[in-house]
């Protein structure tokens, strides 16, 4: 048998056939690709923001409130850094630490049920005019509560980090720049969180319909409302503080006898130094003040 | 000698047909997919814009609130997003019950909340019903729905600010020397 090599007309039908599948092939590709891209709007959209806020809030509903010393829990500082919003935000919080601590005693790794978190702003090295959010995290609590920790990056594009505190609800709230717990012995009655950052929506005719999917910028605005309960046990003093030794002390004592009575022990009778437990509010140990 | 035969036309027609099928099929999976994405997003946002909207109830700064009231969310930036508030147990603008125990419930506090008194006590906390609609993706005029259901303490939402402060009288530092 002899072989026979393909005529043109047959090579030409073989390549017309591949190249039509070819273009099929391509132009499907290239759909799927921006399908892609339009989900990658669509999620990216709406998960950033919500997440850090949503962090946010679980360390506010964690705060250590339960017997604070010096009342120190929460401390909001306004700052700003280049022209934009970087409040710090800094507290103490019962919740176990994602990394691990070096207990120096017990030579073990563990994970303390109690930390220091703070959430801090600093540039962005590569692009000045956006921000990196960090969240702090120190094992257990020092004696500088409002510094040093590791540092774990949230979001390294944000635009403005806002924070404003309320003292009361009203029907016209006075809201506050900053809080120190510390300095007002008490929690605020909520803390409004402005949260602006950037996403890097990609160019896709899909995600045109979709509704501020090609947005760049994004801003949350949420109101964290700490619970009544928190703030209550945050007020009240667990263990009697004891008062120092010397007269102004004991006249301080008194004072709180005078002041309260029928609160705490203050206004019971001698021998209520025994009695002291529950309810003695700073400076309320009256009970053994001199009479 | 050798036959010689290409196909026919039927022949050509049909494997025609079977892959402008499968194209069509792998387009319509990825419309699909993104309508989905899109929903979902859609879902999502109005579940953000409901917590965020009771959270501002919850801190008393809603003024006005009553059963029945609406509104959009246009501040946030999705006007096409809008919401219905229920308040107390027997709602008309309550989200429609599970089942009929539930119904016959509803009923019956529709009925107390009918007769009671405007001098009542109020509870210590109201039912909040919230239901969020918004445009379905696509060309369609469907519209879907959200629904959160919650109790929030009375005095946010009347803005009772008295009844607060008696309820949590100690929660001021002067409160206490």
């Amino acid at each position: 048998m002899r072989s026979r090599g393909f005529s043109l007309v047959e090579v030409l039908v073989a390549l017309l056939i591949t190249g039509m599948v070819l273009v099929a092939v391509f132009t499907n590709l290239e759909s799927t690709r921006r399908a892609v891209d339009a989900i990658h709007n669509i999620v990216e959209t709406e998960s950033v923001g919500p997440r850090i806020l949503d962090q946010l809030r679980d360390d506010l509903d964690h705060l250590a409130v339960y017997d604070a010393d010096d009342y120190r829990v929460l401390h909001g500082e306004s700052d700003h850094l280049g022209g934009a919003d970087a409040d710090r935000l800094d507290m103490i919080v019962l919740a176990r630490t994602r990394l691990p601590f070096r207990h120096p005693l017990f030579e073990r790794q563990l994970h303390p049920p109690l930390a220091e978190v703070g959430y801090r702003l600093r540039e962005n090295p590569e692009r000045p005019e956006l921000m990196e959010l960090h969240r702090r995290e120190d094992a257990l609590v020092d004696d500088e509560p409002w510094r040093d920790g590791s540092f774990a990056m949230l979001y390294d594009r944000v635009l403005n980090f806002d924070l404003r505190y309320l003292e009361q609800p009203a029907l016209d709230p006075v809201w506050e720049d900053s809080w120190d717990s510390e300095q007002r012995e008490s929690l605020p009655f909520a803390i409004e969180v402005l949260l602006e950052i950037e996403v890097q929506p990609r160019r896709s005719s899909e995600s045109l319909a979709i509704l501020g999917t090609n947005r760049a910028r994004l801003d949350f605005t949420d109101l964290m409302v700490l619970e009544p309960e928190q703030r209550w046990l945050f007020r009240q003093r667990l263990h009697p503080t004891v008062p120092e030794t010397g007269g102004g002390a004991g006249g301080g004592g008194g004072g709180g006898a005078e002041e309260g009575p029928g609160r705490g022990t203050g206004g019971a009778p001698d021998g209520a130094a025994e009695t002291v437990g529950t309810t003695g509010y700073g400076g309320g140990m009256g009970g053994l003040g001199p009479r | 000698m050798r036959t010689r035969r290409g196909f026919t036309l039927l022949e050509i027609m049909v494997a025609l047909a079977l892959l402008a099928t499968v194209f069509v099929l792998v387009m319509q999976a990825q419309r699909q997919a993104i309508a989905q994405a899109a929903d979902a997003r859609s879902q999502s946002i109005a579940a953000r814009l409901g917590a965020q909207f009771l959270h501002r109830v919850e801190a008393g700064m809603v003024p006005d609130l009553h059963d029945g009231y609406s509104g959009d969310f246009s501040e946030e930036g999705f006007g096409s997003f809008t919401y219905v508030v229920g308040l107390g147990d027997g709602s008309r603008f309550a989200s429609g019950p599970l089942d009929e125990s539930e119904a016959a419930w509803r009923e019956f506090k529709r009925r107390i909340e009918e007769e009671a008194d405007d001098d009542e006590v109020l509870p210590p906390e109201t039912r909040v019903f919230l239901t969020i609609s918004y445009p379905a993706f696509g060309p369609s005029e469907e519209t879907r729905t959200y629904t959160i259901e919650t109790l929030i303490d009375s005095w946010a939402i009347h803005q009772d600010f008295r009844l607060y402060e008696a309820l949590w009288p100690d929660l001021q530092p002067e409160a206490i020397e």
